[in-house]
């Protein structure tokens, strides 16, 4: 018994100490430098954070913008529609990230947006979209049809049976969506690179630069901590909404 | 005609062919207790929801209270549906349920008239508990206080107690009778449960595959039922397929029975109705003795014939043989 638990549970917990722990450990040893607490001061860092936050949010709210009508929609389907349309929804994930922004710049060069910022913004929102609509789609479809019509029966448009019920019990679902689309579009640094021609800097494309071309890991490492501890909190507080027992 | 809360005319409602309604009309008088009675799939759990404007029908008119229905949405008919699962909002705690419809409608007091509408279904001070964590006969209060809070002029009530167990079942049909009787508002109640619909109704429709059978109230439905259909399903009777010439209807297999009908028809005797032993009449074997507590089944044979009686009186054993009989006025003549 004890035998086969340690079998079990000794290779993921080898594995995770040697490609988990001891890369954060290391990142975390260069980032506690007099370098890497500079670069915390720095207002450059600062104004950095700031733009790749609202940026983020920027993206997951175009996300969630567009996910729900469409989650909706799927949620409302045939099975057999439904299948083939999810499967429509990942089929992007097919091409490369890469392949995929650089198709998308040569759609919007024709538009000549001049703001390189709503570009990013879009090109975010464009390559992330599934991440939204996946976990809103499985909350949605979860939602039970007759809690819809109760709220109809008891006089509640179907506007405000929206914002009063299907909302509030999809809530899990939009929370998921949220983080799975804030947090990587927060460390993001492939997309902004490529569609601003690398004049939109986020803090994911400064991390890149520290470790890549100044040859200051010091002060990659401290972004990248920062970038960890904005995942795991958003993370936490995710995981602490999820105990709101009862809903979808 | 404005006495009438609820008037259905010539409705009929398909689904993919078949036809869950199929000409249905009737008439719900203001402040009655009515009761939609059939077996599952007949069509009464689409009628109450064609009422309630989920679905709109193919055929035929809904009015409410004198209006014509036609292309009104479920949120602006003055009807409140109280869901076989309840449907309760899980976000929401009892009160938060409870004033959903307040809410909708900005009404005034709105803390004061949910504390009144818990105390009416019994759960006075339930205001802060989690739905999830009720019982099934609190689900059902609370489900029942959130359709009446808002005042409706007809509440429809889909097997609201068919999730209860026996006891509670029971307590529920007086408190639900005597809730309808306080507040004088109209019941349109759909359920299988034939006591059930005895016990509570002013007036039963017995449905039958899309379509009514009988509308009366109890005793008449009970006692003189228009159809096989209905003689069979509210509660159980012994059956005599025959010819009549106007004093005696003679069966296939040579029974002679007196009844004054004419031509081709069937006869209906309720089980309480026949007497075992108790007096001269059909030789017949006992099969059966099916005691009940209350009442007492004996199933007997007589030829191919199964017969059912109800006879507290009868002491018999299953294999002794017995007269079988009744009075010539507890027979009920069915169209064929």
């Amino acid at each position: 018994m004890r035998r086969r638990f340690l079998a079990l549970f000794l290779p993921p917990t080898l594995w995770l100490a040697a490609f988990m722990l001891v890369p954060t450990a290391l990142v975390a040893a260069a980032a506690f430098s007099p370098d890497g607490f500079a670069t915390l001061k720095d207002p450059l860092t600062l104004r950095m954070l700031g733009r790749s936050t609202w940026i983020a949010l920027a993206a997951t709210a175009l996300c969630l913008a567009a996910g729900y009508p469409v989650a909706y929609f799927i949620a409302g389907c045939s099975p057999g529609r439904r299948n083939l349309l999810l499967f429509l929804v990942v089929l992007p994930f097919w091409t490369n990230l890469l392949v995929r922004t650089y198709a998308l710049m040569f759609v919007l060069r024709p538009l000549e947006i001049e703001s390189k910022v709503s570009l990013v913004v879009f090109a975010l929102f464009h390559g992330y979209l599934p991440f939204m609509v996946l976990p809103l789609y499985a909350s949605i479809e979860k939602l039970p049809r007759r809690l819809l019509e109760a709220s109809q029966d008891l006089g509640a448009s179907p506007a405000a049976t929206f914002w009063k019920v299907t909302v509030p019990l999809t809530m899990p679902g939009i929370a998921a969506g949220c983080i799975l689309v804030f947090i990587p579009v927060l460390g993001a640094f492939a997309i902004p690179e490529v569609i601003s021609g690398g004049t939109v800097q986020l803090i994911g494309n400064q991390i890149d630069l520290h470790f890549g071309t100044t040859n200051t890991p010091a002060a990659g490492a401290m972004l990248t901590l920062v970038l960890m501890a904005a995942t795991l909190l958003l993370t936490g507080l995710y995981f602490r909404s999820r105990k709101t027992e009862g809903l979808v | 005609m404005d006495e009438f809360d609820v008037s259905v005319r010539g409705v009929v409602k398909g689904f993919g062919g078949r036809r869950a309604c199929d000409g249905i009309t009737l008439q719900i008088r203001r402040g009655e207790f009515f009761s939609l009675l059939g077996p599952s799939g007949c069509g009464k759990t689409t009628l109450m929801r064609l009422v309630a404007g989920f679905e709109s029908p193919d055929e035929g008119t809904i009015e409410l209270a004198g209006r014509d229905m036609a292309g009104v949405p479920p949120h602006r008919r003055d009807v409140n549906m109280v869901f076989q699962n309840y449907a309760l909002f899980p976000h929401l705690d009892v009160a938060g349920n409870v004033a959903f419809g307040l809410r909708i409608q900005k009404a005034p007091d709105i803390e004061g008239r949910v504390r009144a509408a818990l105390e009416q279904v019994g759960l006075a001070g339930y205001e802060r508990r989690a739905v999830t964590t009720l019982s099934g006969g609190e689900q059902q209060r609370t489900a029942l206080a959130r359709a009446i809070v808002t005042g409706p002029r007809v509440l429809l009530l889909d097997e609201p107690l068919s999730a209860l167990d026996l006891k509670l079942r029971q307590g529920l049909q007086e408190e639900l009778r005597r809730l309808q009787r306080s507040l004088g508002m109209t019941f349109l109640y759909v359920t299988h449960d034939q006591e059930e619909a005895l016990a509570m109704s002013d007036r039963v429709a017995v449905m039958n595959a899309g379509r009514i059978e009988q509308t009366g109230p109890p005793r008449e439905v009970y006692e003189t039922p228009a159809t096989r259909f209905v003689a069979g399903f509210v509660g159980s009777g012994n059956f005599f397929d025959g010819r009549g010439d106007g004093t005696m209807v003679r069966t296939a297999d040579g029974l002679s029975i007196e009844c004054r009908a004419v031509g081709d028809v069937t006869l209906m005797v309720r089980p309480e109705k026949v007497r075992v032993n108790g007096g001269p009449g059909l030789a017949a074997l006992v099969e059966e003795v099916l005691y009940q507590g209350a009442s007492t089944s004996i199933v007997l044979r007589a030829g191919d014939r199964r017969l059912v009686a109800e006879d507290p009186d009868a002491r018999v054993r299953p294999g002794e043989p017995a007269t079988v009989s009744w009075r010539p006025e507890d027979v009920r003549v069915l169209p064929k």
